[in-house]
């Protein structure tokens, strides 16, 4: 796991580009200790950093690179806490409270404090709290006491009772609670009580499962999980079974011209806009129509266009698989000229030639049909090298057990020791780089409009294109009628020339979206 | 004893001390367990369920009261909140909005209240709830009357 940020030095590494301009200051420093990826590694000095001067990588973020944290469970949990501790003095209540009311107003502290301070009491009531309600605590010793749920009574009960009024015995609580924690609820627990609103707070949660630690545990959990469902710069990484919350402050607003692209520690690169796996360089509007567009019959009916007439009299679809130009309509009978599309009887002294194909009927039945097919070959002309692209990507993965294999053999073909042969499966992550971001780039080759600007573009594309094929070629057969060393020092070479292309398109399409340089159409 | 039958003797003193008049009885079918329940309820007034009884099964899951009971009608009833040949009814409190501090009685009242107005935007029975939506409540009245006379006196 942990491999993916110490050793593929080919990749880029958008986890060094730390503070740079258009965050705020002090969100930068809060996430500071939580920001770095290899807490594990740091004993074997396998810091990220450790081959270059600290501030140098730092000050370089790409373009195309955005700012994000990677949290863990205890991570997240800090920030929670802060984000409450430092709203406890501002609002003056108890951090029961202000918990309930942030999370409540989905952490949007702003509004919250400017809804609290027009009226604290009707925001509290309304979160499900009491103000002045004094901290929950078991009671005990009370004659009068009848739980409403199992109907035990007399002094010697222990129970629990929330501002609302209602108090129920503990094994009540606990038991109630333990099946809303398991359904995944967590702090919109309400009070046992029918049609009672009021919140169980997470501090009287906590002292009614104080004896039962694993369903605390999950209850901890769940608050954590709604805490970065809530929040809108927060997002689980979508990998399976991972449990690292990413954090990033690209607003929604900014997602058509920043391809907000993350890496989260488990290895997984995706977009924090859509979750869709890493589409650089294009961004999410683009991705979503082209994917709907795939998915849509809507070029089916650009087939049928370009394929098939209508029958004249009853509409029906035609498609004419051979034979001569006079249609039988096989619905209504009808009998048309394919080529001019009126009727048969017309036709009568000019069997199998139509000399009506001049006419202005017939030419626009014909303008309309040859513009749907250019549409047709346009889609599909993108739409065949974005396919393989994602085909050659999948090869790839397959490449890399042959390169391992390759790597074996080389060392023991050569006096090479393991880390000489690294430069191949560096070579083959780059590649995985490349087809992921030359697919893409065809889905935004295909929305821009035909300019000067699209030229530049494709230019890069097309460098980009050349160099990743040579490169795969030569990673497929690395040794073929060459000496071991020879095809390092090429591969080396073409690896490193590949990731300045790369670099150059991905930098030139970030700011060129930035920049509104592209025109985009439907 | 059990949680759940100590609550469930608790809730059967209670009715046999009181019961309301909507409840003609709620007893549990057998003596020997009380997780299965049998209850009848009388027609609300001013409707057209009036005069009608209506036989209702309670079965209750060993977590109750945490747990909702699961209540059918065994009396085909015509309305649009329950189903006409399994009885099943949709109510809220007997699923999402249940809480513990309901008790048989009480929710035994909810659905009689239930029968006097039906929720026609959530229905089990479309028929019932058709002839309500477009306005028509000549005609749902009298197929409620008529299931009512057939099935329930």
């Amino acid at each position: 796991m942990e491999d993916l940020g110490s050793d593929s030095g080919v990749q880029s590494q958008p986890d060094k580009g730390k503070g740079t301009a258009d965050d705020e200051d002090g969100a930068t420093q809060d996430y500071g200790d939580t920001y770095d990826f290899d807490d594990d590694d740091e004993f074997f000095g396998m810091d990220d950093s450790g081959f270059e001067p600290v501030v140098s990588s730092r000050d370089q973020r790409k373009p195309w690179e955005v700012e994000y944290h990677v949290h863990d469970a205890h991570g997240l949990h800090d920030k929670q806490e802060a984000m409450i501790n430092r709203l406890v003095p501002v609002l003056s209540v108890s951090k029961d409270i202000t918990t309930i009311l942030l999370r409540n107003s989905q952490w949007k502290e702003e509004s919250l404090v400017e809804r609290y301070l027009s009226d604290p009491d009707k925001t509290i009531r309304d979160a499900g709290m009491f103000p002045n309600a004094p901290a929950p605590e078991l009671k005990t010793g009370n004659e009068d006491f009848t739980c409403e749920i199992c109907y035990c009574d007399g002094p010697e009960e222990v129970y629990l009772g929330l501002g609302c009024g209602h108090a129920f015995c503990t094994d009540c609580y606990v038991t109630y609670l333990t099946g809303k924690v398991l359904e995944g609820m967590s702090w919109r627990i309400r009070c046992p009580g029918a049609k009672c609103k009021a919140l169980v707070g997470e501090q009287a949660a906590r002292l009614l499962l104080a004896n039962e630690p694993k369903i605390l545990e999950r209850y901890e959990d769940n608050l954590t999980r709604s805490f970065v469902n809530d929040l809108d710069s927060f997002t689980w990484c979508p990998a399976p079974n991972c449990e690292y919350g990413i954090e990033c402050h690209v607003p929604k607003s900014a997602w058509a011209t920043i391809v907000p692209t993350v890496h989260c520690r488990c290895g997984k690169a995706f977009c924090f806009g859509c979750n869709m796996d890493d589409h650089m360089p294009a961004p999410c509007f683009l991705v979503e129509k082209w994917l709907q567009k795939c998915k849509d019959d809507s070029e089916t009916s650009n087939w049928l266009k370009a394929n098939t007439k209508e029958c004249t009299k009853c509409k029906a679809t035609i498609e004419k698989n051979g034979g001569c130009n006079h249609m039988t309509c096989r619905k209504c009978a009808h009998e048309f000229c394919w080529v001019c599309m009126g009727p048969w009887t017309e036709h009568q002294q000019a069997y199998y030639q139509c000399n009506r194909y001049n006419e202005d009927s017939s030419k626009n039945a014909r303008d309309s049909i040859s513009k749907s097919r250019a549409l047709l070959e346009r889609y599909l002309h993108y739409y065949s090298r974005f396919s393989n692209h994602e085909r050659s990507a999948k090869l790839a993965r397959r490449l890399l057990t042959t390169t391992e294999t390759n790597m074996e053999q080389m060392q023991r073909n050569s006096s090479m020791s393991w880390i000489e042969v690294q430069f191949l499966s560096a070579a083959v992550d780059m590649l995985s780089a490349c087809r992921a971001t030359l697919k893409w780039s065809y889905v935004l080759a295909y929305y821009m409009e035909s300019d000067n600007q699209k030229l530049i573009f494709e230019n890069n594309q097309s460098d980009l294109e050349m160099a990743t094929e040579t490169l795969n070629e030569l990673v497929e057969n690395p040794v073929h009628e060459r000496t071991i060393e020879e095809a390092k020092r090429l591969i080396i070479d073409k690896t490193q020339y590949v990731k300045t292309r790369w670099e150059t398109l991905l930098r030139d399409t970030a700011q060129g979206l930035q920049e509104n340089r592209w025109k985009f159409q439907d | 004893m059990s949680t759940v039958t100590r609550r469930l003797l608790k809730e059967l003193q209670d009715i046999q001390r009181e019961l309301s008049e909507e409840i003609v009885s709620l007893e549990p079918i057998d003596e020997d367990d009380i997780l299965q329940w049998r209850a009848v309820l009388r027609g609300p007034k001013d409707t057209a369920y009036e005069n009608g009884l209506f036989e209702l099964y309670i079965d209750i899951p060993e977590q109750y009261p945490i747990h909702p009971p699961t209540l059918t009608f065994v009396t085909p009833v015509c309305h649009p909140n329950v189903h006409f040949e399994s009885g099943e009814i949709c109510l809220d409190i007997l699923k999402t909005q249940w809480s513990p501090a309901w008790t048989l009685k009480s929710t035994c009242l909810a659905i009689h209240v239930l029968l006097a107005n039906p929720e026609p935007s959530s229905p089990l029975n479309c028929d019932a709830a058709n002839l309500l939506r477009c306005g028509d409540s000549i005609g749902y009245n009298s197929l409620v009357a008529l299931y009512t006379q057939m099935y329930s006196m």
